[in-house]
């Protein structure tokens, strides 16, 4: 019978009738045909970077080294992250860009060397212990959470911002109505700057690729990062949702939080980095503004392969 | 829209509590306070298999835990029933607590077999521990008194829709919260999950303490309202029916946890009798035919696809009148 079950209800009945429903009654999600809101200014709902020593770099790679086996994934690699800006990490596939994005938010423990963020170093910590101190990702292959929507998504963000106890839950005691009120107000707003505001009760998985995108930046700032990761947020996307990201982008930077941005399309990166480091077999090849990088032989030698001379 | 809802819901809780008025027959009233003891059971599954997508076949030690909780300290000590119940609920806690730390290592098939050594491990322990369990002899319980008189079977019924009106409460309360977001974003991408802030590790020893908490109010619950309990019946038969009981009612919400708790107990009983047999082969059948003719007029299906189900049904119904 579990079988039968398993097979043919994969939903269970509740869910099976649910879904029988809403196909009989031609209830399908018109959601997507709605309007698209137009970004609102952001400077409401992402709450400005920790202002400090603001001449202070905000990340330092000190020589990482991230051994798999024999494989050096990443191999003495130093890089300085200045404070406020968008620093560019560019390389060839298999180069180590996101060996150095899982390092930095501990998902990998490297090998040897350290990394300082805020002078603190992140290296043994986990990884939710680093991302509550101030550092927020989204990933090369979208990671939402699919079953939920878009504006849960955003609350799992938020999750940092709640106090309330098992109690309070249960009772909904006033703490928990206050928290809850303004998380989801927040949420909200978070997704109008990112343009998915009318979008909000839609299951993430349903969501076009670019909105997935979209909403995983907006769910990385709901963590109030000083400093934000994004890896390839621009793979996949059509040139009108580039333009979008790349306003966004700008945007965040605006509100004075960092940006580490990996990406393959390298208008994009020349666009709206300010510094840009290289890296080729796990090692930094050069380092410098857009226009040196351009003209840099060893760049343009690793991506089109060239014999060194 | 949520007037009506609002009704429906008012109009479920009369007849929850009005049940017992209309049935004479102790025994149907014992099926239901055993339906209600299995909702509040599979409440507390649903967080796990549901929300955390974590497979636990160890649901049936757990529950053992909360009703031999009850029957040692009615037993040895003689405490009443509103100490008992909350002292079966911490305990059960702290043993899924204990779940925790394998689940928290392994994943998939490997976890549903370390919950299940873990079932069987608690069945062995009630079992070998005669000198707190009486063993295999089983502990003898009173229902709980009023008035300086023992309460009978109607009475012991709504005790038990109160409560599991009150686990309904709570279970929705933390499902909706932070919390139950949590869960959630936890199946889905645990690796964006601890990126988020939010810690898995954390998070799932929450998810089964908070499960095994309402295993062992249930737990609870079905010793005073067997009277009896022994090791034997917390065996890996009422774990899998447990685990069928989520699936087949719909997990992630809380009328499948009902359905799927009035299914085991009532589907056994209805199958023993053929003349009962036949009636609800036959009404498969016909809802299926219906189901099917209904899908195929509005084109949302093909008769290839509905093909299968209708025979099989329609053939089960045949079969069960020879």
């Amino acid at each position: 019978m579990i079988l039968l079950v398993v097979y043919y209800l994969q939903d269970g009945i509740v869910g099976f009738f649910r879904n029988f429903y809403q196909a009989l009654g031609g209830n399908t999600n018109n959601h997507l045909v709605q309007t698209e809101q137009t970004a609102v200014d952001g400077s409401e709902v992402i709450h400005k970077a920790r202002e400090t020593d603001s001449n202070a770099p905000i990340l330092n790679i000190e020589s990482i080294l991230m051994q798999f086996g024999g494989l050096k994934a990443l191999n003495n690699v130093d890089i300085t992250i200045k404070r406020g800006t968008i620093h560019g990490l560019i390389g060839p596939n298999g180069s180590g860009k996101s060996t150095m994005m899982n390092v930095l938010t501990g998902i990998y423990v490297p090998t040897a060397g350290d990394v300082k963020f805020e002078n603190q170093s992140v290296v043994g910590k986990t990884s939710s212990d680093i991302s509550l101190s101030g550092i927020a990702r989204t990933f090369q292959n979208v990671q939402l959470f699919g079953e939920m929507t878009a504006l849960e998504n955003i609350l799992v963000g938020l999750h940092h911002t709640f106090t309330a106890n098992f109690l309070d839950v249960t009772l909904h005691l006033p703490r928990f109505n206050r928290e809850e009120a303004a998380a989801r107000e927040r949420a909200q707003g978070l997704l109008n700057f990112v343009g998915l505001g009318s979008l909000a009760s839609e299951e993430a998985r349903n969501l076009p690729y670019g909105k997935q995108r979209m909403l995983e930046i907006a769910r990385a700032l709901a963590l109030d990062p000083n400093l934000l990761l994004l890896d390839e947020p621009a793979a996949g996307l059509t040139a009108p949702d580039i333009k979008e990201l790349l306003t966004v982008i700008r945007k965040i930077r605006d509100q004075g939080i960092t940006i580490i941005l990996i990406e393959h399309h390298i208008d994009v990166v020349m666009g709206v980095c300010d510094n840009i480091s290289v890296l080729d077999f796990g090692q930094k090849i050069a380092e410098g503004v857009p226009a040196e990088i351009q003209k840099n032989e060893k760049v343009i030698e690793a991506y089109l392969g060239g014999q060194s001379a | 829209m949520k007037y009506s809802k609002l009704l429906l819901f008012t109009v479920a809780i009369i007849a929850l509590f009005a049940f017992p008025l209309f049935v004479n027959n102790d025994y149907y009233i014992h099926l239901g306070t055993t339906i209600l003891i299995y909702v509040i059971l599979l409440f507390g599954l649903d967080i796990v298999v549901g929300y955390t997508g974590q497979v636990s076949l160890g649901h049936a030690g757990l529950f053992g835990v909360g009703a031999y909780t009850c029957g040692v300290l009615f037993f040895k000590l003689g405490l009443p029933f509103y100490v008992t119940v909350p002292a079966a609920i911490l305990v059960t806690a702290f043993f899924g607590g204990l779940l925790a730390l394998p689940a928290l290592k392994v994943i998939g098939p490997y976890l549903a077999m370390v919950t299940l050594a873990f079932g069987t491990i608690l069945q062995i322990l009630i079992n070998e521990m005669s000198f707190l369990t009486e063993g295999p002899m089983g502990i003898k319980l009173l229902k709980p008194s009023l008035l300086e008189a023992e309460i009978g079977e109607r009475q012991y019924y709504w005790l038990c829709a109160i409560g599991m009106l009150f686990a309904l409460v709570v279970i929705h309360r933390v499902l909706k919260s932070q919390l139950g977001r949590a869960f959630e974003a936890l199946r889905d991408s645990p690796i964006a999950c601890d990126c988020m802030g939010v810690s898995v590790y954390r998070y799932k020893v929450y998810a089964f303490v908070i499960s095994a908490g309402f295993a062992g109010f249930a737990g609870a619950l079905y010793a005073y309202s067997e009277k009896y309990i022994s090791p034997n019946t917390y065996n890996n038969e009422l774990t899998v029916l447990f685990l069928l009981g989520i699936i087949m009612g719909g997990r992630k919400s809380r009328l499948g946890a009902i359905l799927g708790a009035i299914i085991i107990v009532l589907l056994p009983k209805l199958l023993d009798d053929i003349n009962l047999f036949r009636m609800v082969a036959i009404t498969l059948a016909v809802l299926v035919a219906i189901g099917s003719t209904l899908a195929l007029s509005k084109k949302i299906t093909t008769v290839r696809k509905v093909l299968t189900p209708l025979v099989g049904t329609v053939a089960l119904a045949v079969f069960s009148l020879f």
